[in-house]
């Protein structure tokens, strides 16, 4: 049993005392007298007329010693008695709380409210709650920002008071205990000294059955609180700017006189820590480890260059902000400390230079000043652009000026690359790459995107005037880090919430909400994110019966495709791979490829959306590269899903591609993924994957003729595919399903015929000519081109040859014109006008 | 229970915290303005490096032996570390002055504030009686 008693505590005296005017409103009686005084002073100075001068002056001596006064008694109560200090530490209290009283180390606000809980008795979690959501102004950031109505909310709990009644019995309710126990653990996790209205209110929102459900229902668990908690902790925080770290910002006289003049690097540089000094040092997260490396390879006497490697947005230039702070406050290592960071503006320098020859005299007084100056450090951006590579206008290869200067103690340059950059022209120039260290800058983390969004969201609130909602911020992680994979954390979830405010601003709405970041991620990525919405509901319900609109028989392999979409989008999948992936098996010109076709039109919306990969192209190893891409070019599957991850793959004839080829898709099914020839992981996670194969059709012609039981029919055909080292179990086991289509009957190829010729009413309808399709036609189409081997195929040329032909040559000759409407003699394929 | 902060009548937690808690933040801010003072002037840096050149101008001697080339380098040279001396004693000086400054400030402000409670009373009393008297 824990314990908690207001009235034993020292902070409940500084609640009496808050009572008396003389404590309370101390700040105000201070600034009153002041003013007094110093009317009077003025007046004793003027030498107005109307009193004596001596009584102008005592007057003022004596308001003065009263605002002397009131300002001690405003100092001693604000910063003493409201802010008592605890003897022990949350963490020893924690470890015996049995045997402490949890009401010492409520802060002043959170004593407050509890106390104004006590006044009505019975205490418990609701009226605690109804008090937090009264009482406490400063908890309106948290409210506003996961939407609680605090009206409605505070009404509630009246309706709930009003229904139960008073609770009788002890002053506090068990539930209220375990409140305070839980909040005194939230403040150490926190990193606080004291419970305050925060750790309350992430306490109640696991104990409060009431605040339990909106919190719920805004999605929101104990962690996301917690965050939500910290930022407005953050928002709050008002540092002194006496203390020796905000005064120190202002720099130091003189230190750079040591060091030498840059007046040629100066015209071609952009100053860093100038800028950085200009905007306040402002805070930057994550990559501690990445900049402390890069402070201790700056600080070496040899090798002391670096190369950071990593995805432009991934944080590469905030890790050189961080080592400007801390050089400029002189918080880094010796040799890292007071040294300018300096950006070589090479674009301008080779826009101001007359040839390469005069830019490389350019360059090399450059480096030599900055050499000689020794407490430069140059960065140079896209540094792939200026080593090696190809030659083309506005780019120069700076490896021959550079070198030299590298092997010097006193010349330090940080790059900025990216993988790509790096591994095609900084790697591919092994003298330069041995001067250099790199540093991989991995992507920031989701907590530390969070924390980025939050200051963010500050900045945009003042900027757009409008209230970011703390859900959207949560959103917005968890949207960019499914859907957008061509950039990382955290620019990519930043450039999504500073879109997002754009266009709620342009709405003239006023605050910005998860359904309006599941707009511009839509938008984007042109993946219907978020809640279906009834169009797609309809599509996604009535999926088989679409697809036959377009397809005839082929019941299992539609049903197993719909239910795959279906999951997907309604994300009860919990796989890490694709939407599904699928191997369609059967005879050729049985609608394998069409079926890809009518699923990419119904669910992704249009035809277009097929990334379709003739397999047969790939029957050699050395063929991987056009698959998959190499460091110079890009591979026909790589680029298609990155440049449309929302797609249906079509892997057509797959038995034809080489089985390493076939490897290279284990862990596209598996994962989701695949490193691409430039080493960037390409995702798949929103893409379908159909491979097609007529392999082993043989044995379902035969079933069919001899009407045998369709499962064994699949089980014959995997094992002759795997005994004849077609296909290799691991590779068929990776798929959603194996899927048999079966030969087309002559009905099912009547209805085919019936969707061939449509398309050929569709042609003549623009030219306004009529062709009405008789069921004699179909049915002597599907009588000259039945062949169970090709299947629908087959079908096509007959109508080619024996229509196209005919109603082209009439349309030439001009029997047919705007306005006719005509039929097709089934017997000769003459055209009969009528 | 545990005693976990200590309780004192409200007229002892006044004495500890303004001759206690209080004293000791302006100390800490003294310090801070002392410090900041001296990181802001260089004081220890430009007296490590008083007689480097300035701006780090120098020429070289030279090879072989030319006398009217070592002079020129000499004066050139000279002249670089005495403008330095000169700029950098400069600096020091008006750094210790403020220094100086901050020191007596600093004293100023924790005997003020030690006195504080009996200004304010002397203060509240003797207006009292010239506004009583006259």
């Amino acid at each position: 049993m824990v314990n908690f008693q207001l009235k034993k505590t020292a902070i409940y005296r500084a609640l009496l005392l808050d009572k008396i005017i003389f404590f309370k409103r101390a700040e105000i009686f201070s600034k009153l007298f002041l003013t007094i005084s110093l009317i009077f002073l003025f007046l004793f100075l003027t030498k107005d007329l109307f009193l004596e001068d001596r009584n102008f002056l005592s007057f003022s001596a004596f308001s003065f010693s009263l605002f002397l006064f009131f300002s001690q008694i405003e100092l001693f109560f604000e910063n003493y008695l409201k802010k008592t200090k605890n003897l022990m530490s949350l963490e020893e209290a924690i470890k015996s709380i049995e045997k402490i009283n949890i009401a010492d180390f409520l802060d002043f606000e959170s004593a407050k409210i509890v106390e104004k809980a006590d006044k009505r008795g019975g205490v418990d979690s609701f009226l605690l709650l109804y008090f937090l959501l009264k009482e406490s102004k400063n908890m309106d950031f948290i409210f506003y920002r996961i939407l609680i109505d605090k009206k409605q909310a505070s009404q509630d709990l009246e309706n709930i008071f009003d229904k139960r009644g008073r609770v009788k019995g002890e002053d506090y309710s068990e539930c209220f205990l375990k409140t305070m126990a839980d909040a005194l653990y939230t403040a150490k996790e926190r990193g606080g000294k004291k419970i305050t209205n925060e750790d309350i209110f992430v306490s109640l929102g696991e104990h409060n059955d009431y605040l339990r459900e909106i919190l719920y229902r805004a999605g929101l668990r104990r962690n996301d609180v917690l965050d939500l908690a910290r930022w407005q902790l953050q928002a709050k925080e008002n540092e002194n700017p006496l203390l020796y770290k905000n005064l120190i910002k202002r720099g130091r006289l003189g230190i750079e006189w040591a060091s030498g003049h840059t007046p040629f690097l100066d015209n071609f540089a952009l100053d860093w820590t100038k800028a950085m000094k200009f905007s306040g040092f402002p805070e930057t997260v994550g990559h501690k480890k990445e900049a402390e490396s890069l402070e201790r390879i700056l600080s070496r006497n040899e090798m002391n260059s670096v190369i950071l490697v990593g995805e432009p947005g991934s944080g590469r230039k905030s890790i050189i902000q961080k080592v400007i702070k801390k050089s400029f406050l002189g918080e880094s290592i010796e040799e890292v400390n007071h040294r300018r960071f300096l950006e070589v503006d090479l674009s301008s320098l080779l826009a101001y230079a007359d040839g390469i020859e005069e830019t490389e005299r350019m360059l090399d007084e450059i480096f030599r000043e900055a050499t000689r100056a020794g407490n430069i450090i140059l960065i140079i951006n896209d540094f792939h652009n200026f080593v090696g590579g190809e030659k083309r206008p506005g780019v120069i290869d700076i490896s021959g000026v550079i070198s030299p200067y590298l092997h010097l103690p006193d010349f330090r340059v940080i790059g900025i690359t990216s993988y790509l950059g790096f591994q095609q022209n900084i790697e591919a120039n092994p003298s330069i790459l041995s001067l250099l260290e790199k540093i991989e800058v991995k992507e920031a983390t989701e907590e530390d995107t969070l924390l980025l969004l939050q200051r963010k969201s500050l900045f945009l609130e003042r900027k757009y005037k409008m209230l970011i909602s703390f859900s959207a911020l949560k959103k917005t992680i968890s949207l960019s880090a499914r859907y957008i994979k061509n950039t990382p954390f955290p620019e990519k979830a930043l450039d999504v919430l500073e879109e997002a405010a754009v266009h709620v601003n342009q709405k003239k709405e006023q605050i910005l909400l998860p359904q309006h970041i599941e707009k511009i991620v839509t938008e984007r990525t042109e993946i219907p994110v978020g809640e279906i919405d009834t169009n797609e509901k309809e599509v996604l319900l009535n999926m088989e019966q679409l697809i036959h609109e377009r397809m005839v028989n082929q019941e299992t392999a539609v049903k197993a495709v719909s239910y795959a979409l279906r999951r997907s989008r309604a994300d009860v999948d919990t796989r890490k791979g694709l939407i599904g992936s699928f191997l369609f098996l059967g005879p050729t010109g049985v609608g394998k490829t069409e079926m890809a076709r009518a699923i990419a039109d119904v669910y992704f919306g249009n035809e277009k959306k097929v990334n379709r990969v003739d397999m047969s192209e790939f029957q050699n190893v050395s063929d991987v590269s056009r698959l998959i891409g190499s460091s110079s070019s890009e591979g026909i599957l790589t680029s298609g899903v990155r440049e449309d991850p929302f797609s249906l793959v079509l892997l057509d004839e797959i038995e034809k591609a080489h089985p390493d080829i076939l490897n290279l898709f284990l862990q596209v099914l598996d994962e989701g993924h695949i490193t691409d020839g430039m080493g960037r992981k390409v995702d798949f996670q929103n893409a379908m994957l159909i491979a097609t194969s007529n392999a082993g059709y043989q044995i379902i012609l035969d079933a069919v003729e001899k009407k045998e039981d369709w499962g064994e029919v699949k089980k014959r055909i995997l094992k002759s595919l795997f005994s004849q080292g077609i296909f290799r179990p691991e590779f068929i086991n990776r798929f959603d399903e194996v899927v048999l289509f079966k030969p087309l009957s002559k009905e099912d190829l009547v209805s085919i015929a019936g969707f061939q010729l449509e398309k050929l009413v569709k042609n003549l309808e623009n030219k306004e000519i009529n062709f009405m399709i008789t069921e004699e036609l179909k049915k002597k189409i599907v009588e000259i081109s039945y062949d169970p081997v090709f299947g629908a195929r087959e079908m096509q040329r007959a109508i080619q040859n024996n229509i196209g032909d005919v109603l082209s040559s009439a349309i030439l000759r001009e029997e047919l014109k705007k306005g006719d409407s005509f039929s097709i003699n089934e017997e000769d394929f003459s055209i009969i006008i009528k | 229970m545990w005693k976990v902060v200590e309780k004192r009548n409200i007229f002892s937690s006044w004495i500890l915290w303004h001759y206690v808690v209080a004293l000791k933040e302006i100390y800490q801010r003294w310090r801070d303005f002392l410090r900041f003072s001296l990181d802001y002037f260089s004081i220890p840096f430009l007296l490590k490096t008083i007689f480097s050149p300035w701006r780090k101008y120098k020429v070289s001697y030279g090879k072989g032996f030319d006398i009217a080339k070592i002079l020129e380098a000499f004066g050139f040279n000279a002249f670089s570390r005495l403008l330095g001396v000169v700029i950098r004693t400069t600096v020091i000086f008006i750094g210790l002055l403020t220094e100086i400054l901050i020191v007596f400030f600093g004293i100023f402000i924790i005997f003020s504030w030690i006195l504080l409670p009996l200004i304010t009373f002397l203060g509240l009393f003797l207006s009292l009686q010239w506004l009583t008297f006259n």
